[in-house]
């Protein structure tokens, strides 16, 4: 396995990153960035400080808030609407089974190598293992939209119903597991990986990491 | 927690007796179901979150009608939760992080969220009231590392700051003992009467509001993290190893917080 490069992580990435490893406070989580990601030390310490200091309403305190008309209907409003639009771009859930059932047959070495090629372009560095990596359980988190683009044009599926279904596997709703013969070995309940430390874990040649990365 | 990669995630909660609301909210009239929903919580018939988030994604996926319905009810209890823990934590609030054009935004995008399966709830948060203070704390805390990351201060005592920050690059000299002591002595004696909430939270408030970071930083890890100052086994996560200066350095900024507690309790 290749070492992450930490050098270049941005503040966002690395809050999230924590963030995610430690819901509530825990000073190794905590430690353990701060040694990897020294540039954004003073910002994980900001972070988990205010974390330590916080506190949730009471149930009694949720309660008396008050939601008057004049300020829920203006928001309800804007959320209906918002409903419109997401219906209209949701795939419904026959082109999701199609997907789900396209992505599954993904089995093998060669198919995944086809699959490799139609999203990265090439094989020959470890992109069949940022491939898996993707659609494997616990998966990433931000894969870029051109992933699932390339991946549904291959599969002949509806780009939004190709990124259902592969959030759907990554939780564990795969209809078949795909064949693990290249992937590294991850345990099966960590977080997700940030797509800059999936590439960087993967790619094996430092020209196509980049490559990678800057594609948009 | 597992250390290596995070909660695992999963459902929402769902015990049984949650299975028979689901099924008892969603075979309502509409009229009779929005006033079934909006009775308060605490309150016999009251409907748990969780049931409400489970109606919302039975009728989202299935593209029924009432989905408007059950989202409309679910803002409301979002935005009831989000001003409560804003109302609660003043520092959010006074950063910026709580002001109506935030929260308004804030609670459509958790709503948003779950009907576009982003809010996959990690172990932690699977009682729905929990993911909504997580996430808000989340908004609240990178706020305020990012703004201050950018160069803004938050501190009107600039003064204490900077006698700490000189502090810590050259160890601080021996403090005079009495006075020192007198200090330990008065902020033992606070403890000892800190029996009401109202004190707690007082002493919360100063904590996030009126101290300066280092000393606040250190007070923090020291007293709600409860974290030794410093160790003598190497691996032992410290104040003094979380915060990269010295024994001495951390010992003074505590002195200097507990300072400002007495000062403002006083």
């Amino acid at each position: 396995m290749t070492r992450r490069d930490t050098s270049s992580a941005s503040l966002d990435e690395v809050l999230a990153g924590y963030a995610r490893q430690a819901s509530d406070f825990n000073p190794e989580v905590l430690q353990r960035f701060i040694d990897e990601y020294p540039q954004h030390a003073d910002a994980l310490r900001r972070y988990a400080q205010v974390q330590l200091a916080s506190r949730p309403a009471t149930p009694e305190e949720i309660e008396r808030e008050e939601t008057p008309d004049g300020e829920l209907l203006p928001m309800q409003s804007r959320l209906l609407l918002r409903m419109q639009e997401l219906r209209a771009a949701a795939p419904t859930e026959e082109d999701v089974r199609g997907a789900q059932k396209r992505l599954a047959s993904i089995k093998g070495k060669q198919a995944l190598h086809d699959a490799s090629r139609a999203v990265f372009g090439g094989i020959d560095c470890g992109e069949p293992s940022l491939f898996l990596c993707v659609i494997e359980p616990p998966g990433v988190r931000d894969a870029p939209g051109w992933f699932s683009d390339s991946l549904a044009a291959h599969l002949e599926s509806r780009v939004a119903a190709v990124r259902v279904a592969i959030a759907r596997r990554q939780s564990g709703e795969g209809i078949l597991r795909l064949q693990k013969f290249s992937a590294r070995e991850r345990p099966k309940d960590a977080a997700p990986l940030l797509w800059r430390q999936a590439v960087a874990e993967t790619i094996t040649d430092a020209l196509v990491r980049d490559r990678i990365l800057k594609r948009t | 927690m597992n250390k290596s990669g995070g909660p695992p995630s999963g459902p929402w909660s769902q015990p049984s007796p949650r299975k028979e609301q689901v099924e008892e909210v969603a075979g309502l009239d509409p009229v009779a179901r929005r006033a079934r929903l909006t009775i308060g919580h605490g309150v016999q018939g009251h409907i748990d979150d969780e049931v409400v988030v489970t109606l919302l994604l039975q009728a989202w996926k299935s593209g029924s009608s009432d989905a408007e319905g059950y989202a409309t009810e679910l803002l409301r209890r979002v935005l009831k939760q989000v001003k409560a823990h804003v109302a609660k934590n003043k520092g959010w609030q006074l950063r910026g992080g709580g002001t109506k054009a935030v929260v308004d935004d804030f609670c459509q995008e958790i709503v948003e969220s779950i009907l576009t399966d982003k809010a996959s709830p990690c172990h932690a948060e699977r009682a729905f009231g929990n993911y909504v203070y997580r996430r808000c704390l989340d908004e609240a805390a990178k706020f305020y590392a990012k703004k201050r990351s950018a160069g803004r201060s938050f501190d009107d005592s600039g003064m204490v700051e900077a006698e700490a920050l000189h502090s810590d690059a050259v160890d601080p000299p021996a403090h005079v003992m009495s006075p020192e002591e007198q200090l330990e002595q008065e902020f033992e004696a606070l403890e000892r009467q800190l029996t009401e909430e109202a004190q707690l939270e007082r002493i919360r408030e100063i904590v996030q509001l009126e101290m300066p970071e280092k000393p606040q930083l250190a007070f923090t890890f020291r007293f709600y993290g409860e974290l030794p100052i410093e160790s003598k086994d190497p691996e032992e996560i410290t104040v003094s190893r979380l915060m990269g200066c010295s024994e001495k350095s951390v010992s003074n900024y505590i002195r200097q917080a507990k300072k400002i507690i007495l000062e403002k309790m006083s």
